[in-house]
């Protein structure tokens, strides 16, 4: 259950991430073709250490439960405290206003 | 004077007519000339209307010797032809020959001179020097030439009476004194070639550059056509001033967008939640590599982990055992610098 949510979490960040960043690949691929060959044989080069990721994990025996759930405190990590401070950052401007 | 001439001239009437001897294929002559007919319909090659006149005729010098040199008057032959037909009309023609000069006995003195005025060249119509008379062989009892001429026909029905006049009545000199001998003229090897065919080439070849030269005209012509349209359509709309359409035309620009493009920078941005993806998940595959022209696959780890049955059992409570153990205390420190209220720290991923 939390693997789907987590799988469905990351696709829609990466899906996020795409929509807000393709307008700049679209311009960087018209006034500059030579730059986004380079970026795109950067982005092929991360792409293809992602798919050693499966492979090294196998050989490293981890459970995907124990992956799970690092992946799940990593998501936590990123995403809760900054929805705290923001709520932080809310009231205390709440305050000042207030006063 | 006159006199004198008219009596130096006498004996030839006498003598010319009894030393002429006729060709084989002679049709009519006369003293001083001979036709021969050719034939239209004899082969013909690439243009070329090949046929030769193998007779010949022997000319007694109907002048004295003076000064050491012996003249003899014009010698025409004549042959005819009809023009070519059809295709062939004839633009224009090339008349190569040989003849020969045989004479008795005399040393001869003809190599130092020029032979082009001997040959006139007459095609019914004009009368023309030969292009070229070249002294080809010189022997103590003849002399050959070879004639070439070449004309340019403007008006293709008279193609007739073709007609070459040999004269050396001034330059054909000899050594010798009061020998009476015999000059043989022998015209042989005529060949006519018709320069229809070449004419017709050079036309064709100029109507093909012609047609290819409007064919890339209206090419041009057509990708004007193109420009103007297209610059007429841009002037179109920066002349347009509805905005009825920008909406849906401005959210046209995001229908090519996909979430499998991964090139770019939205690649390199999305690298590490693309990791985190993967571990998630994809499964694993052998890695293949070649090497000097072998495959050299390395295994997932998979079946090694299965065969230590319950030993994986125990490496995997034991890295799950610290792992939990790790997040777990980061977990608590997370949540202690959320609820100290003076703590506003961001934690960030290190990329």
């Amino acid at each position: 259950m939390i693997n789907k949510i987590l799988i469905g979490v990351f696709k829609l960040i990466i899906s996020l991430v795409d929509l807000l960043l393709k307008p700049i690949d679209i311009l960087i691929g018209n006034f500059f073709p030579t730059l986004t060959v380079g970026l795109s044989y950067v982005s092929g080069f991360f792409n293809w250490l992602c798919g050693l990721i499966p492979w090294s994990i196998s050989w490293f025996g981890l459970n995907s439960d124990i992956l799970t759930f690092y992946v799940a405190y990593v998501t936590f990590e990123l995403t809760v405290p900054l929805l705290v401070h923001t709520v932080k950052l809310c009231l205390a401007w709440y305050d000042k206003l207030k006063v | 004077m006159n006199k004198k001439i008219l009596l130096f001239l006498l004996p030839l009437f006498f003598i010319v007519p009894f030393k002429v001897n006729a060709a084989a294929n002679l049709i009519t002559g006369g003293m001083n000339y001979f036709i021969y007919n050719i034939d239209e319909n004899s082969p013909t090659k690439n243009g070329t209307q090949p046929f030769a006149i193998t007779g010949s005729t022997t000319v007694y010098p109907f002048s004295s010797y003076t000064n050491e040199y012996f003249a003899f008057g014009y010698k025409t032959i004549q042959f005819t032809t009809n023009a070519p037909s059809g295709s062939k009309s004839a633009l224009g023609y090339t008349i190569t020959t040989t003849f020969q000069v045989l004479f008795d006995g005399l040393q001869n003195n003809m190599g130092n001179t020029s032979y082009t005025g001997w040959v006139k060249f007459n095609d019914g119509m004009v009368v023309n020097e030969v292009s070229s008379v070249e002294l080809i062989a010189l022997t103590s009892g003849s002399a050959t030439f070879k004639i070439t001429t070449t004309a340019q026909l403007t008006n293709t029905t008279n193609l007739n009476n073709m007609t070459i006049s040999l004269s050396a009545a001034n330059t054909l000199g000899f050594s010798g004194y009061g020998e009476v001998f015999t000059v043989q003229l022998v015209l042989r090897d005529v060949v006519v070639q018709y320069a229809e065919n070449e004419n017709s080439a050079i036309l064709n070849s100029l109507n093909r550059n012609q047609q290819q030269t409007n064919k890339k005209l209206d090419e041009v012509k057509e990708e004007q056509k193109k420009q103007s349209e297209q610059q007429k359509e841009t002037n179109d709309t920066l002349k347009d001033d509805k905005v009825d359409e920008a909406n849906s035309k401005a959210s046209d620009f995001f229908n090519n967008f996909t979430d499998q493009d991964h090139g770019g920078i939205s690649g390199i941005v999305k690298a590490p939640l693309v990791a985190f993806n993967a571990m998630l998940t994809d499964t694993c595959t052998p890695l293949t590599a070649t090497y000097e022209g072998k495959e050299i696959s390395l295994q997932c780890g998979t079946e090694f982990w299965g065969q230590l049955g319950a030993l994986k059992t125990f490496i995997n409570l034991t890295y799950g055992g610290i792992l939990c153990y790790l997040i777990a205390v980061k977990l608590f420190k997370l949540v202690n610098n959320l609820k100290d209220p003076n703590n506003d720290k961001v934690e960030v991923m290190d990329l």
